[in-house]
């Protein structure tokens, strides 16, 4: 899926540095966290959900890890707060 | 064609396409362990989850979008919100639960009424006698419905 998507994956982060001078690279990393946290997570919070479903069918450990995953996909970003106000 | 359209899309049809039809196997799994006596249980909850991933997800969605997205105790108040709901809304519904299998195991229900036994008959019988008007009602019912013939 990644490599189908390589050549929209390339335009897409050559958009993140519209610039191209010295905070190219700031700005890149923080268009890919904000890419990370608002896209990505919440679609894994749902493959997370239909894991635990499967997991739990066969009675496998390891359900509950992926139901607070989905919990902590969906909440990543006031994680990332919460831990830069407990510093 | 992106990367974001293909996982979203691999989700929905995850979610909403491949986990309903696994519900109906995992109901056959727990058929079929229920008929040897093993523990079927693991597989006829997770049937029904597989038809509640898009609920379980907007539960879980809901939980997590109480505060707004850059408060930091989003975290806290999405486990509080989980523990709330857990404490107030399921575990009474699961407490009627365990007072309609109490009165049913009370009852004798699964091991002194069982389908077949005589007196189990008589009382179906006798339920019979007693709606016996109902059924003719049914009856006409069906026949007034298949007047028409089968379309």
């Amino acid at each position: 899926m990644f490599l189908l998507a390589i050549s929209s994956t390339h335009a897409l982060i050559d958009a993140w540095t519209p610039v191209g001078n010295r905070f190219s690279i700031v700005l890149g990393l923080e268009s890919m966290w904000n890419y990370l946290a608002s896209r990505i997570f919440p679609l894994a919070a749902g493959l997370s959900i239909c894991g635990a479903i499967i997991q739990f069918a066969f009675n496998r450990p390891g359900y509950l890890r992926l139901v607070a995953c989905a919990g902590g996909f969906l909440t990543v970003s006031a994680l990332w707060l919460l831990i830069n106000r407990m510093m | 064609m992106d990367f974001l359209t293909g996982l979203t899309n691999f989700t929905n049809w995850s979610g909403n396409v491949i986990m309903p039809t696994l519900a109906g196997i995992f109901f056959v799994i727990a058929i079929l362990r229920a008929a040897r006596s093993a523990p079927f249980q693991y597989a006829m909850y997770a049937g029904l989850m597989s038809l509640t991933v898009s609920g379980i997800l907007r539960g879980i969605e809901t939980f997590s979008r109480v505060r707004a997205w850059n408060d930091p105790d989003q975290v806290w108040v999405t486990l509080l919100g989980l523990v709330n709901w857990a404490a107030n809304v399921f575990l009474p519904v699961y407490g009627v639960l365990q007072v309609v299998m109490a009165l049913l195991h009370y009852g004798g229900a699964g091991f002194r009424i069982y389908p077949g036994a005589p007196w189990a008959r008589h009382i179906m019988i006798a339920m019979a006698s007693f709606s016996v008007s109902g059924l003719l009602r049914m009856a006409e019912f069906f026949v007034q419905q298949g007047t028409g013939g089968v379309s």
